[in-house]
């Protein structure tokens, strides 16, 4: 079942199920959990896109969290990121298909 | 009685209830003046059950279709004892805790009587120009509580047995800065529910009561098991999204939408806990705001292709905890909540039903956020260019950039999502009504999120104030210090909204040397005090020659964008859609400016060292 453009969720036999790279098929971890815990994570400033600096020179409150293929290097999900509001709450779990 | 409905004579009906409910539109954008109508289309007709139960809409701006309702509700409720809701009465609504999204949004309701007895309601919502509130324009940024946003109106019987009330209509009209344009809206609403009624009558008298009231409660069921039906064909599950914005002012504060959707079966519900405590500023959503808000995913996004009424909304739920952003305490201000928490609301709904569609297959419906923000958003009011009074907001933003999806770039200039039927203003007609002249109106370059697929790009505009020194004006919105239109599967969220104003400008010496302002850095290079404003921002004295400059985001983008073709890249640069800067930054691809060509060997490595950077960089969570 493909998920996300680059995910699917794939039968390992014996009841299992498992998140997979469709480009080069590294699997993630069980289809029950959250691929982003799995993923490549990294944090930038918007400025690292000479666009989206702002003119007022003020800075934004966001950053990109980016999450990364191990296997391709292939970008999955870029969330912006609020520190201030949510440390605690870091990683939104957005896909979570019933299994 | 709906079982042995003859299938053909129903459709038919179905049509005819339609094209009633357009003709009512056409009737509020005729007698209107205002260009959120006559060129926003920010109007919505519609028919009721006896009990306000939406049958069938026609609209305009999707927010307003399930606000509707309530005033209808509340209307029986608290008037059809006393004074009574009596043939040929009409009443006038606009609280925002009761229905609609702020005062601006102005509804009349007209009870349907067919030989004595009430059979149906229709309505004829639009948004006014003028509130009379703080500041002019009809949304008010520095208002702390409702009251600042000017008069409630809370059911005011602009009709009664048929006979217009003009103590009624002026106490309403002269409650703002703008009479004869919130005049002519009022009397739009009017002339609209007598052609709904009228024609509505007209269908009773050809096919019977009996029937009309079958047909239109089947409608109702038939939407409720469309939209059952489609829902059980997607995966159960959960989805959530997040969005950020900046709260008004040059103090701004960032806050949050968070939205988890699960679907389970044939119901969906969309629990808006997590989202940030209501904001102390204007910048909040009361609940039937918020309802509306998740209404426009619905209705754009997943179910497109079903009539829109209350059977369509009845395998939904919204959690929405109170005192929060996305349900704050009466009287707390919200008059920026279509542009602002709205949208927000609409943008995280939009990117749960987005991912479920696309786990479902269904990849037609599937695109990124749409400019979810409309930051810089001017409004302004005063004295116009003939001397009288005068307020008003500059539609601009209704052209937003749309999402890309998953085979396609979001399309430039499109809509915004809340109001897809909308046109971009007319400049010429703005420049009429408003003291203000365009110098600049374009695609902002770079607007749109980086992807696969690009999301569209939204507009840039450069305005001048022209023909009044009594003037204020000021902005609403948010999308400034953090993006409003999120990106999907790798692709980025959407551009920065951006608002610069000279005042005191010396465009008068650019005019001598025939020369017009183009681009931000023509404006930077202007003389006159800068000031650079948030994406909400209260109005401040404006005088002819005064610019402003404003740059709105565009659509989401889709996929990595190091999978975008090269070629396609490169025409993108060469239109203007992106910089050259962008095209290596995001995009991997070199361009050598000398000889305007792809350096394809150069884009070759530049690609493999951002993969490689990318997983030197990354770090394991688990």
């Amino acid at each position: 079942m493909r998920i996300h453009e680059y995910l699917e969720i794939v039968d390992k036999g014996g009841g299992k199920k498992a998140i997979k790279c469709i480009k080069c098929n590294h699997e993630f971890c069980d289809a029950k959990e959250n691929y982003k815990e799995y993923a490549l994570y990294r944090e930038r400033p918007l400025s690292v896109f000479t666009s989206r600096k702002l003119l007022s020179g003020e800075e934004p409150f966001v950053v990109y969290q980016e999450y990364i293929c191990p296997g391709c290097g292939i970008l999955l999900e870029v969330d912006p990121y609020c520190e201030l509001l949510d440390k605690e709450n870091k990683i939104v779990w957005d896909i979570q298909v019933d299994v | 009685m709906s079982e042995r409905i003859d299938a053909i004579k129903y459709e038919i009906f179905t049509h005819r209830l339609w094209r009633i409910l357009e003709e009512g539109r056409i009737a509020m954008k005729m007698v209107s003046g205002s260009s959120v109508v006559v060129e926003g289309g920010e109007t919505l007709s519609c028919f009721y059950d006896t009990n306000g139960v939406p049958t069938l809409s026609a609209a305009g701006v999707l927010l307003h279709l399930t606000g509707a309702r309530d005033f209808i509700v509340k209307c029986i409720e608290w008037y059809e004892k006393d004074p009574g809701i009596n043939e040929g009465d009409q009443f006038f609504f606009n609280d925002y805790y009761i229905g609609g999204q702020h005062l601006a949004d102005e509804i009349v309701i007209k009870p349907i009587f067919w030989k004595g007895k009430r059979v149906a309601w229709t309505s004829a919502f639009m948004h006014t120009p003028e509130t009379g509130g703080v500041e002019p324009g009809g949304m008010p940024v520095s208002a702390t509580e409702i009251f600042h946003e000017g008069p409630r109106f809370l059911g005011l019987k602009i009709v009664e047995a048929g006979k217009f009330r003009p103590e009624v209509f002026k106490t309403i009209t002269d409650n703002t800065r703008d009479p004869l344009l919130v005049g002519l809206d009022a009397k739009a609403r009017i002339a609209a529910n007598n052609v709904c009624a009228q024609k509505y009558l007209e269908l009773v008298g050809a096919y019977g009561i009996e029937f009309v009231q079958a047909a239109s409660k089947k409608i109702i069921k038939d939407s409720e098991k469309m939209s059952r039906d489609f829902l059980r064909k997607l995966p159960n599950g959960t989805w959530r999204a997040r969005q950020y914005a900046d709260t008004t002012g040059f103090d701004s504060k960032p806050f949050k939408v968070h939205c988890t959707m699960t679907k389970k079966d044939d119901e969906l519900t969309f629990d808006l806990t997590g989202s940030s405590p209501q904001n102390p500023d204007s910048i909040n959503s009361a609940f039937p705001a918020t309802f509306g808000a998740v209404f426009v995913t619905l209705a754009s996004q997943l179910f497109g292709n079903i009539p829109w009424n209350g059977g369509m909304i009845a395998p939904m739920k919204v959690i929405a905890p109170e005192g929060s952003v996305v349900n704050p305490r009466f009287p707390a201000a919200a008059c920026q909540a279509p542009p602002t928490v709205g949208e927000m609301i609409t943008a995280t709904s939009h990117e749960c039903v987005a991912k479920m569609l696309f786990a479902a297959g269904i990849y037609d419906r599937v695109n990124s956020g749409w400019s979810g923000g409309n930051g810089s958003f001017p409004h302004l009011g005063g004295v116009n260019q003939y001397g009288d009074s005068f307020g008003a907001q500059i539609l601009d933003v209704f052209s937003s950039g749309a999402g890309a999806a998953p085979y396609r770039d979001g399309v430039d200039t499109a809509a915004n999502m809340m109001n897809p039927s909308s046109q971009i203003s007319d400049c010429e007609v703005t420049e009429q009504n408003v003291p203000l002249m365009y110098l600049q109106r374009m695609n902002g370059i770079d607007s749109g999120g980086f992807g696969k697929f690009d999301g569209g790009m939204g507009p840039e505009h450069i305005y001048m104030i022209h023909g009044g020194d009594n003037i204020h004006m000021g902005n609403a919105g948010i999308g400034k210090r953090a993006p409003a239109g999120f990106g999907m599967f790798g692709g980025y969220s959407t551009g920065l909204e951006e608002g610069i104003y000279v005042k005191d400008s010396d465009i008068a010496e650019m005019f001598k040397q025939s020369k017009v302002p183009v681009s931000y850095a023509d404006v930077m290079k202007l003389k006159g005090e800068k000031v650079f404003a948030p994406a909400a921002m209260k109005v401040m004295p404006v005088k002819s020659f005064d610019i402003l400059k404003t740059r709105h985001a565009g659509g989401g983008g889709y996929g990595d964008p190091l999978e975008r073709d090269i070629e396609k890249v490169f025409q993108d640069v060469r239109l203007h859609a992106i910089s050259i800067e962008t095209a290596k930054e995001a995009y991997g691809v070199i361009i050598n400016p000398k000889t305007n060509k792809v350096d394809n060997e150069a884009t070759e490595a530049e690609r493999k060292r951002i993969i490689a950077e990318r997983l030197k960089e990354g770090r394991r969570l688990k």
